[in-house]
């Protein structure tokens, strides 16, 4: 059985990540994901309730998260969010995660998750990628 | 006013208590082995004006050389030994996920120079040194940004209890640190009308590429938004220097942004064609002369949207 939705925990127990901010919300539903670097690519992107995976650091992906709805922010591959970033995300109270994991092995896990239907993760082959 | 300087120094407040030493220190940590002399270390701090050096054995803190152990060092004559006897070996330390709060109160307290910071709590693993000047600069930083995100609300609702309800922000060219901030408080002013969500969603998002249009290709301008019983107006006015074909401009992935634009996740050639659809009637005019306008219509409640579709 797939699952089409994920709470924002279980995003971010499959990805490894580190919360920083938005603890309140960990039990909201993520209904559609959205991995890039390109912030014009999401606003055009017309959905809602994403959550964001990119590589981008700045405080625009927490800007363009609020103006375009969506659950979460990710940031991949082990990058430190601006100072400004942190602060902005702490202020509106919208879930930024940290993952160590690449974005195409973030992308696997979360696509592994939803494939599997009582949640759990198993052990993940050494992919690489970027 | 007065409000809002207390609301200033509480968000100071909390500012201090979510910066995280980790966000503030520096990662590349200048240090030697305790099998270095005193006179290596002296060495190093006076080609790096530093006063005081971390001493480090496999990536561990074992113990920190400071100025006046080098001065003592050379009157007793040692300056040639391994620091490994005459450092200071009980260091005090920071994880790296505490406060800077904490950073702040070690050093009032003990006048230190700098706090060599670990990896966590009950380990010896260095992984950056933080100084108070460290902490001060990222705090003036913020408190900046905060300020700067205040004066434009205030603006906005001065704006508001004169002119009803048209909201005006001018729109500075190049400013990144600010790009966003007058459409996400439009935003938040079209929640608190009770308008749908998925009507806001695209009257903010046609508002944040105008914004980001007006930032990156412009002098700069303005961008007023009206909210009516049944539709929001959002006119965007900049000073130039004006789009040379409007046909091209708006392809979708035709754009003219550098490299700068793209590395912060902008410059797709998207915006434009985004905001119309994102409309319900949308028009742009620009000129070499005078500059670009651009004016987009969102019906707020749905039937009108029908009757539009009718007559067209
Ligand atoms: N206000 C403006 N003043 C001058 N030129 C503009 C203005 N707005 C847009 N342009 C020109 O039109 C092009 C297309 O704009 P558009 O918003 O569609 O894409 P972009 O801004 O380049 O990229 P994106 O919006 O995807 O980040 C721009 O690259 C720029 O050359
Ligand atoms: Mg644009």
């Amino acid at each position: 059985m797939k699952k089409d939705k994920i709470t924002i925990a279980e995003l971010i127990q499959a990805i490894e990540g580190e919360l920083i901010s938005g603890e309140d919300k960990l039990d909201r539903t993520v209904e559609n994901f959205g991995a890039t670097d390109l912030l014009s690519d999401v606003l055009a992107m017309g959905k809602s309730n994403y959550a964001l995976l990119t590589g981008l650091t700045n405080v625009q992906i927490l800007r363009t998260a609020e103006i375009t709805n969506a659950c979460c922010v990710v940031i991949v591959r082990n990058k430190q969010p601006q100072p400004a970033a942190v602060s902005l995300a702490k202020r509106n109270g919208i879930p930024l995660i940290l993952s160590r994991l690449t974005m195409f092995d973030a992308c696997c896990r979360i696509g592994r998750l939803l494939e599997n239907p009582d949640g759990r993760i198993e052990g993940s082959p050494n992919t690489a990628g970027t | 006013m007065a409000e809002l300087k207390d609301r200033q120094i509480r968000l100071v407040h909390e500012l201090m208590y979510q910066i995280k030493v980790h966000q503030v220190m520096n990662r590349n940590v200048v240090s030697l082995p305790s099998t270095a002399t005193m006179r290596e270390v002296q060495l190093c701090m006076k080609e790096k004006k530093f006063s005081g050096v971390p001493i480090v054995d496999n990536g561990n803190l074992a113990g920190i050389i400071s100025i006046d152990d080098i001065i003592t060092a050379f009157d007793h004559g040692y300056i040639e030994d391994q620091v490994g006897k005459h450092m200071t070996k009980n260091v005090m330390t920071i994880p790296q996920n505490y406060s800077v709060i904490t950073a702040t109160n070690i050093f009032k307290k003990y006048h230190f120079g700098r706090i060599p910071v670990v990896k966590a709590a009950g380990t010896q693993e260095l992984v950056g040194i933080v100084t108070y000047g460290d902490i001060l600069s990222h705090l003036l930083m913020q408190v900046n940004a905060i300020a700067e995100h205040f004066e434009t609300i205030e603006t906005l609702s001065k704006r508001d209890q004169s002119q009803g309800n048209v909201y005006r922000f001018e729109i500075v060219q190049d400013n990144f640190d600010l790009a966003g901030v007058a459409s996400t408080t439009i935003k938040k002013y079209l929640q608190d009308r009770k308008i749908l969500p998925d009507i806001v969603r695209r009257i903010a998002i046609i508002c944040y590429e105008a914004e980001m249009n007006v930032i990156i290709h412009s002098l700069g301008g303005y961008m007023e938004v009206q909210i009516q019983d049944d539709l929001v107006k959002i006119v965007i006015v900049d000073e130039g220097p004006g789009i040379p074909d409007l046909e091209k401009a708006m392809e979708p992935g035709f754009t003219t942004a550098n490299e700068k634009i793209r590395s912060l996740g902008f410059g797709a050639g998207l915006g434009l064609p985004n905001m119309k659809s994102c409309a319900d009637k949308f028009s742009i005019r620009s000129s070499m002369e005078t500059g670009t306008e651009i004016e987009a219509i969102v019906y707020t409640v749905e039937h009108h949207k029908d009757l539009d579709k009718k007559k067209t």
